[in-house]
């Protein structure tokens, strides 16, 4: 029972980081550029700017995944975030590793300039719980990276590398 | 343990900080820097086509983008400052002066006449690197009427200003020489 949890968590997880992956890489821009034919005789207008950032509003729907190790523990985290001023956010999310299991984020104390953001976090499962800080870099448009520290109530620690994508 | 931090995290979630005043980076009439990032680096100059379509002579090229054109940036993270701002191309427009007639050729037997119209350019620098963009409006006339309009854009992306901005114009004079719309507006022209 135990092993079929295990495997449809990590199909889980996996499936999170798939879309995760292929949205971010939907936002692919095409290079400026071309000819754009013109009304003769008629004045034209300007193109509009291109669409900004989703992480310009105030609030944002993320999802991410990220794969974590440490020396006690090794896996990968699928998560959903609602997110306010890029620094305070409440989530849940899945975690595909031995003794994983769904859980709630709670992020805080942020600091956020240019989409750039240190935040700290905390995750909340029955079976074990983490604090960390993180760095959320801005990697293309709607997509950012995530590196963050976080240790368990044992004490031990451990190293996540992941990718966020903004949904709206 | 991790309650109390989970509690006190949220109780002090008050301390977030979050910075507004450089959305963007661009100004409000130019692409996103998402879209400025995506130009291609600058390559070796290609040769331009010469005279390819003999039938058209070129009036004027005009400058016609609103200023400023562009800021200069510290470096491309979270902690950029401004440090400069670009107001104009010159070698932009000294490059299109010099190439555009060469490549619409107007020879005596020209018939019809061309004005080209700067009307964006974009230029930012972020430490190191900058990025480039610019659309060049060109409105063909016969007799008085315009047969054809159309607007090139180009966008690239190297260290040197220079080089870039004289590439970029290379660029969209080779757009222009290349285009077959305007070949056939032309009555199928001189290739």
């Amino acid at each position: 029972m135990h092993s079929i949890n295990g495997v449809i968590r990590c199909v889980l997880v996996m499936a999170t980081l798939g879309a995760v992956a292929g949205s971010a890489s939907a936002d692919g821009l095409k290079p400026l550029g071309g000819i754009e034919p013109l009304a003769p005789g008629v004045a034209s207008t300007l193109p509009d700017k291109g669409v900004l950032p989703r992480r310009e509003g105030r609030v944002v729907a993320t999802v991410g995944a990220e794969l974590f190790g440490g020396p006690s523990s090794f896996g990968a985290n699928a998560v959903a975030t609602l997110r306010l001023a890029e620094t305070i956010g409440f989530g849940i999310g899945l975690r595909g590793a031995t003794g994983g299991g769904p859980f709630l984020r709670i992020e805080a104390i942020g600091l956020a300039v240019n989409h750039w953001a240190f935040i700290g976090f905390a995750d909340y499962a029955l079976s074990d719980s983490w604090v960390g800080g993180a760095l959320i870099a801005p990697l293309r448009r709607d997509t950012y990276v995530r590196v963050a520290v976080s240790a368990d109530e044992q004490g031990n620690g451990s190293m996540s590398l992941g990718v966020e994508y903004d949904l709206w | 343990m991790v309650k109390m931090i989970v509690l006190a995290a949220v109780v002090m979630s008050g301390c977030a900080i979050r910075s507004t005043r450089a959305r963007d980076a661009t100004l409000h009439y130019h692409p996103t820097l998402d879209e400025l990032r995506t130009a291609p680096a600058v390559g070796p100059m290609e040769p331009l086509p010469r005279a390819p379509l003999a039938t058209i002579a070129l009036k004027r090229v005009t400058s016609a983008y609103p200023q400023p054109i562009g800021l200069d940036y510290s470096d491309d993270g979270g902690f950029r400052k401004v440090i400069g701002v670009e107001w104009s191309a010159e070698e932009l427009e000294a490059a299109l002066s010099d190439a555009l007639p060469l490549a619409l050729a107007g020879a005596d037997s020209a018939v019809m006449h061309a004005r080209g119209s700067i009307v964006s350019v974009a230029l930012y620098r972020f430490g190191g690197t900058m990025y480039a963009l610019a659309a060049l409006e060109l409105r063909v006339s016969h007799e008085g009427a315009e047969v054809y309009a159309a607007r090139y854009t180009a966008s690239l992306q190297g260290p040197d200003r220079e080089q870039l901005l004289v590439a970029l114009a290379n660029r969209l004079v080779s757009q222009i020489a290349h285009d077959d719309h305007l070949a056939v507006a032309l009555g199928g022209g001189v290739r």
